[in-house]
C-alpha cells in the first residue's frame, strides 16, 4: 500500500532534515558547524575572490590615485586661501585698530631692474593718494608715496638708496637718518658712539621732517660697530618689512589729523 | 542510484569550483542587485546527469553550504533546492531525458522560480515586505537571469559533454 510513496521517502526526509535545521538554527551546535562550514568556503575561495577582483581593485585604486591627486591639489588651494585669509584678516584688524586713515592697495608692478626700489599701487588721486605719504603694512614701514597716477601710484621703498626716513631708537630715544646701502639691510647714521646700542633694539620713525608719521616700525638693530671716523656708530638694521614678499600695502592717506 | 567514487569526486570537484564561481564571480555577473544562482543550475545539471536522488542529495548540500554564507536560516536553501532538484528530477524522468533548449529554459525557469518562491516563505517571516512585492523584484528577475545564464551552458562547446540533454537530443536524431 505504500509503495506508491516509496519514491518521495528521500525528499521528506530531506524536507524534514531542513525543518529541523531551520528550527534549529538557534542550537550552539549548529551554528559551529555553520561557521566552521562558512570559514572553510571562505578560505578556499579567497585566492579566487582576490584575483577575479584584481582587475577592480587596478580600476578602483587608478580611481583613488587620481582624487588623491585632486585631493592634495585642493588641499593645497585651502591652505593657500586660508594663509590669505589669516593675512587679510590680520591686515583688517590692523586697519581697525590703527591711529591712522589708511587706504589699501594692491601690488600691481615692481620696478624691473636689479635692486628691489620701487613698487606700483592701484590707488591713485582718485583715492586720495598723495605724494610723499608712508606706506606702510601691518608689520611696519614700507616707503612713501613717490608719485601718484589718476588710479596708480609709485611707492619708493626703503630698500632705495636715495630715500632717508628720520628714525629712532626705542630703546634711548637717540635720532638719526636710516636709509639704505644697497643690500637688503638699512643703516641707521647719526648716534653717537657714546650712546649705549644693542642688537635687537627697535627702530621707528621720528616723525621730523613731515613725511613719515612718528612711531612706525622700521626694523631692528642686527649689528653695532664703531665708525671710520670714531664719532659716530655704523649700526645696521634689519627692515621689518620684506620687500620682496609685498601685495597689499597701506597708505597712510591722513596722517595730520592725528599727528 | 549507484554511486561510483570517481564520478563522485568529479562532481564534488565540480561543486567546489561553481560554488567558487558563485562567490567570486558575484560580484562581477551582478545586475541591479540581482545575481544568476549558479549552484541551482549546477544541480539541475546533475539532477539531469544522474537522477532525481543524486538531485536531491546535491540540492541539499548546495544548499547548505549556500546558507552558512548567508544571513538566512540554515536549511531554508537545502529544502529549496533539494525539492526543486528532486521534482526536476521526476518531470525528466517522464520527458525520458529528451530536453531541447526550449525544454531546458522552461525547466530552469520553474525550478529557479520555486526555489526562490520556497525560499522567500521563510525568509519574509516577520517581515513587512509583501510576498508578492518580494517576487517580483527579486525572485522574477533571478529565475530569469539564472535561467540566461543556464541556457548558455546548454548551448556553450563545454555543455557537449555525453549524458547531457544536448547529446542525447543529437544521440535521438542519430538513431532516427
Amino acid at each position: 500500500m505504500l509503495d506508491p510513496l516509496k519514491p518521495y521517502v528521500p525528499w521528506l526526509a530531506a524536507i524534514l532534515l531542513a525543518l529541523g535545521l531551520i528550527f534549529s538554527n538557534d542550537n550552539t551546535q549548529v551554528n559551529a558547524i555553520r561557521a566552521g562550514i562558512s570559514d572553510c568556503i571562505v578560505v578556499i575561495t579567497h585566492p579566487f575572490r582576490t584575483t577575479l577582483q584584481a582587475p577592480r581593485v587596478w580600476d578602483e585604486n587608478k580611481y583613488l590615485r587620481k582624487r588623491l591627486a585632486e585631493m592634495s591639489l585642493g588641499l593645497a588651494r585651502l591652505g593657500k586661501s586660508g594663509a590669505e585669509c589669516e593675512r587679510l584678516r590680520r591686515m583688517l584688524d590692523f586697519k581697525q585698530n590703527a591711529k591712522y586713515k589708511l587706504t589699501a592697495g594692491d601690488v600691481i608692478a615692481r620696478n624691473p631692474e636689479s635692486g628691489l626700489r620701487s613698487l606700483v599701487l592701484n590707488i591713485g588721486y582718485m583715492d586720495s593718494i598723495k605724494v610723499n605719504q608712508a606706506v606702510i603694512t601691518p608689520e611696519g614701514l614700507v616707503g612713501r608715496v613717490h608719485r601718484v597716477n589718476k588710479e596708480s601710484c609709485v611707492v619708493q621703498l626703503l630698500s632705495d638708496p636715495n630715500i632717508g626716513v628720520a628714525g629712532r631708537l626705542t630703546s634711548n630715544n637717540e635720532d638719526g637718518i636710516v636709509h639704505s646701502v644697497g643690500s637688503s639691510d638699512l643703516r641707521f647714521d647719526g648716534v653717537p658712539a657714546t650712546v649705549n646700542v644693542e642688537q635687537g633694539d627697535s627702530l621707528v620713525t621720528s616723525g621730523s621732517g613731515n613725511v613719515f608719521p612718528s612711531n612706525l616700525f622700521i626694523g631692528s638693530v642686527i649689528e653695532v660697530k664703531r665708525a671710520s671716523n670714531g664719532w659716530l656708530l655704523d649700526i645696521r638694521v634689519q627692515p621689518a618689512v620684506n620687500y620682496r614678499l609685498l601685495d597689499e600695502l597701506f597708505v597712510i592717506s591722513d596722517a595730520d589729523r592725528t599727528r | 542510484m549507484q554511486i561510483v567514487p570517481g564520478e563522485t569526486l568529479k562532481y564534488a570537484i565540480w561543486g567546489v569550483a561553481v560554488l567558487i564561481a558563485q562567490i567570486a564571480l558575484s560580484p562581477l555577473l551582478e545586475i541591479r542587485g540581482i545575481h544568476p544562482d549558479l549552484l541551482l543550475i549546477y544541480v539541475i545539471v546533475i539532477t539531469f546527469k544522474k537522477g532525481k536522488y543524486a538531485g536531491l542529495i546535491i540540492g541539499f548540500i548546495a544548499g547548505f553550504a549556500q546558507d552558512s554564507l548567508s544571513l538566512e536560516f540554515l536549511g531554508v536553501m537545502s529544502l529549496s533546492k533539494s525539492t526543486v532538484a528532486f521534482w526536476a528530477g521526476k518531470w525528466l524522468e517522464n520527458r525520458e531525458k529528451v530536453v531541447n533548449l526550449s525544454g531546458w529554459f522552461v525547466l530552469l525557469l520553474i525550478t529557479a522560480f520555486g526555489q526562490d518562491f520556497i525560499s522567500s516563505l521563510f525568509i519574509l517571516q516577520g517581515s513587512h515586505i509583501g510576498v508578492f512585492e518580494y517576487v517580483l523584484r527579486n525572485v522574477v528577475p533571478t529565475a530569469v537571469y539564472t535561467t540566461v545564464i543556464g541556457s548558455l551552458w546548454f548551448i556553450a562547446p563545454f555543455g557537449n559533454v555525453r549524458g547531457t540533454a544536448k547529446s542525447q537530443t543529437r544521440l535521438k536524431r542519430f538513431k532516427r
